[in-house]
């Protein structure tokens, strides 16, 4: 119990303090409004985990780049599972990639988005109890902190201390990250995975959207502007070939079934950029996505023809 | 097939650990009691009103507030007795009036939560909501006199003297409104919201504020007549006058003892947790909760600890005297009757579990 008691102290003093404060100080910043310093927080916090988006970026590449490769080997030992398995480990080595390395600064994330849904609920608190428990946390040598309290919860049309009475916030935070999602589409080999991750690309917003209409607004609106932001900084990183798609089949152009397949999880969860790229050799950046898997497809079959007419 | 496990795992443990980090916070309540002959009258945080025997602790009525959401059901301010009368401020945005015998006289809805204890005078009830407004019903037809908008949630008790109301808003001012009209006379500003309740004696409101800062008031004109800056923290729980001093609780973890003439400090007790309800005196000593878990008494001539009772939950609720027992409310649902000895050993009565159906305990505390 005491370890317990130990740890949250911890978790306080690391994550929420740190977080409670910086709104707080955002908030005197920006005009007493806290709907923008919470704007403002997630800039900074999309600022501060750039390494870590970066990093997760270059593995997400890497396996992107690997796609062709596994498959071929998929094609070859798809009835021994145990060789596939570890022909598929032998190239991950190879190539020097870590098949989950790409999930690390997921995980790392995990703890911000949480101590941050308790930064926002416990800035805002909505009860006396949760206003006492805001006096422990704010740092006593930082000025002014204590004059602004307590903090104004209203934010256009929202009590950013509880959940959005519209369905706007539910709405926006759907959809938004159904668009980050497909922004940061990575092309599949494996059906399965094309299969999973089309579901994660309906499954994540819905129950992201759902979850919104429990959880403070403000949290909502950290949701909608990381997921923004994420769009746009992908945009200028690996270009607007997904968006410019989505647009084209919003027109009535089809989209391949292979562009369907989405870096779902890395890109809901963490709502960070990933520098992934809608054709596996990342030339085509910015065209039609059916061109560059056709195109990869037609390869491939070449490759496998060269490699059984050498075997002949 | 673990990828997808994998990619399905994440979210889901996501969406587990936010609900785990806790949902849009419930109102507990950490109402205080009041003692009349043989009864406290008290709000637990079950969401109701009881009505307990002091000797034994045993419930002779409760009345559960009426309001329509369930969980908004909270008392926090101390009830007020006035007569045959309980007047219970609740949560759930109604003010109530009940007899004696706990059954409902009146009930009158307002624009807010209600935090503060009612305070009655002169045929007047008045209240103090989270909509910002101080509101003053007639005793006992409970029709308005007049409501004052205040800058932000009143979320204390006003406190009334020579037909003149103080009251303080979280806006970080502390007014003076005339009682029959209910137009301000005067307001005084601080650096900080102000959730503590204004206390008047001979000429002077003394009142503490979320800058740190306790002040003392010239209630003619609301011009300031010292101030105390050395507290850590916030003021909230409602200070006492007795004798020549002021006793005021910070969420600094400290109560401090105060000249109520010079506002010079005598001395300051310190305990490991804020302390939000307002203390009490009982002989020489002082009695006083904390967020720590203990029930602190200290000599009042030089501020020594004389002893404690640890409780192990937070004690927010005020702290109330009747001859040498003292009443309050703990976070754990309970509410407490220690008897305190002419040495200042505190001795369990009886606790009150307010979620049993038989809520009666007597026994020691072990830390006692």
């Amino acid at each position: 119990m005491q370890i317990f008691q130990i740890l949250i102290d911890i978790w306080n003093l690391i994550i929420i303090q740190p977080m409670i404060n910086s709104l707080v100080l955002l908030y005197s910043i920006f005009f007493l409004n806290f709907g923008l310093a919470i704007i403002a927080f997630t800039l900074v916090v999309r600022a501060v985990l750039i390494p870590l988006t970066v990093r997760q970026s270059r593995q997400m590449k890497m396996m992107t780049d690997l796609q062709p490769q596994l498959k071929e080997i998929q094609e070859k030992y798809k009835n021994d599972k145990q060789q596939l398995s570890r022909a598929t480990m032998e190239v991950y080595k190879t190539n020097g990639v870590n098949p989950i390395g790409c999930l690390g600064p997921l995980f790392i994330q995990f703890p911000i988005w949480i101590g941050l849904f308790q930064a926002v609920t416990q800035t805002l608190p909505s009860t006396p109890e949760r206003l006492v428990g805001l006096s422990k946390h704010l740092y006593s040598w930082l000025p002014g902190v204590n004059d602004v309290i307590p903090i104004n919860n209203s934010f256009l049309w929202l009590d950013l201390a509880q959940p959005d009475t519209l369905p706007v916030m539910p709405v926006l935070v759907g959809v938004s990250m159904f668009l980050m999602q497909k922004t940061t589409t990575m092309p599949s080999a494996d059906p399965r995975q094309a299969q999973t991750s089309k579901m994660m690309l309906w499954m994540m917003p819905i129950m992201f959207g759902f979850f919104t209409t429990t959880f403070p607004s403000g949290l909502a609106l950290y949701w909608i502007v990381s997921n923004l932001v994420g769009m746009i900084i992908q945009g200028f990183v690996t270009g607007w070939g997904p968006l410019i798609d989505m647009l084209k089949f919003k027109r009535g152009e089809p989209v391949p079934a292979a562009a369907v397949a989405t870096a779902t999880t890395t890109a809901l969860v963490t709502s960070e950029p990933e520098e992934t790229r809608s054709n596996a050799d990342g030339r085509n950046n910015g065209q039609n996505t059916r061109r560059g898997n056709r195109s990869r497809a037609k390869s491939t079959r070449r490759r496998s023809r060269r490699g059984a007419n050498r075997r002949r | 097939m673990t990828r997808k496990l994998t990619l399905l795992a994440l979210p889901l443990a996501l969406l587990a650990l936010l609900g785990c980090a806790g949902r849009i916070a419930t109102p507990e309540g950490w109402s205080g009691g009041v003692v009349d002959d043989d009864t406290l009258y008290i709000g637990t945080r079950q969401g109701d009103v009881r009505a307990l025997n002091t000797e034994s602790g045993e419930t002779r009525w409760r009345f559960t507030l009426l309001g329509e959401d369930e969980a908004l059901r909270g008392v926090y301010g101390t009830p007020a007795l006035h007569e045959d009368t309980l007047f219970v401020g609740g949560y759930d945005r109604v003010l109530y009036a009940l007899t004696t015998n706990g059954e409902l006289k009146w009930q009158e809805p307002v624009g807010g939560h209600i935090v503060g204890s009612p305070t009655v005078v002169d045929g007047v009830v008045l209240v103090g909501a989270d909509d910002g407004k101080v509101y003053a019903f007639e005793r006992e037809d409970q029709s308005s006199r007049w409501t004052f908008q205040t800058g932000n949630k009143v979320w204390s008790s006003p406190a009334v003297a020579e037909g003149v109301v103080y009251a303080s808003s979280l806006d970080k001012n502390l007014y003076a409104i005339s009682l029959e009209d209910g137009s301000k006379l005067w307001q005084f500003a601080t650096n900080g919201a102000i959730a503590s309740s204004p206390v008047y004696d001979d000429g002077v409101v003394y009142i503490g504020s979320f800058d740190g800062v306790f002040y003392a008031v010239n209630a003619a004109d609301g011009t300031l007549r010292w101030s105390f800056d050395d507290a850590g923290s916030w003021y909230w729980g409602t200070p006492i006058i007795h004798g020549e001093d002021v006793y005021a609780p910070s969420l600094d973890g400290r109560l401090y003892a105060l000249n109520k003439r010079t506002g010079k400090l005598r001395w300051s007790l310190t305990t490991e947790g804020p302390i939000v309800g307002s203390p009490s005196v009982i002989f020489d000593m002082i009695t006083v909760g904390s967020d720590d878990g203990r029930l602190h008494i200290v000599r009042i001539s030089d501020g020594n600890p004389i002893d404690s009772c640890n409780m192990q939950t937070e004690l927010r609720s005020d702290v109330v005297a009747q001859g040498e027992t003292v009443f309050l409310g703990a976070r754990d649902k309970t509410i407490r009757a220690l008897r305190i000895k002419a040495n200042g050993n505190p001795d369990e009565k009886w606790v009150h579990k307010a979620d049993e159906d038989n809520p009666v305990v007597r026994g020691r505390v072990e830390d006692c």
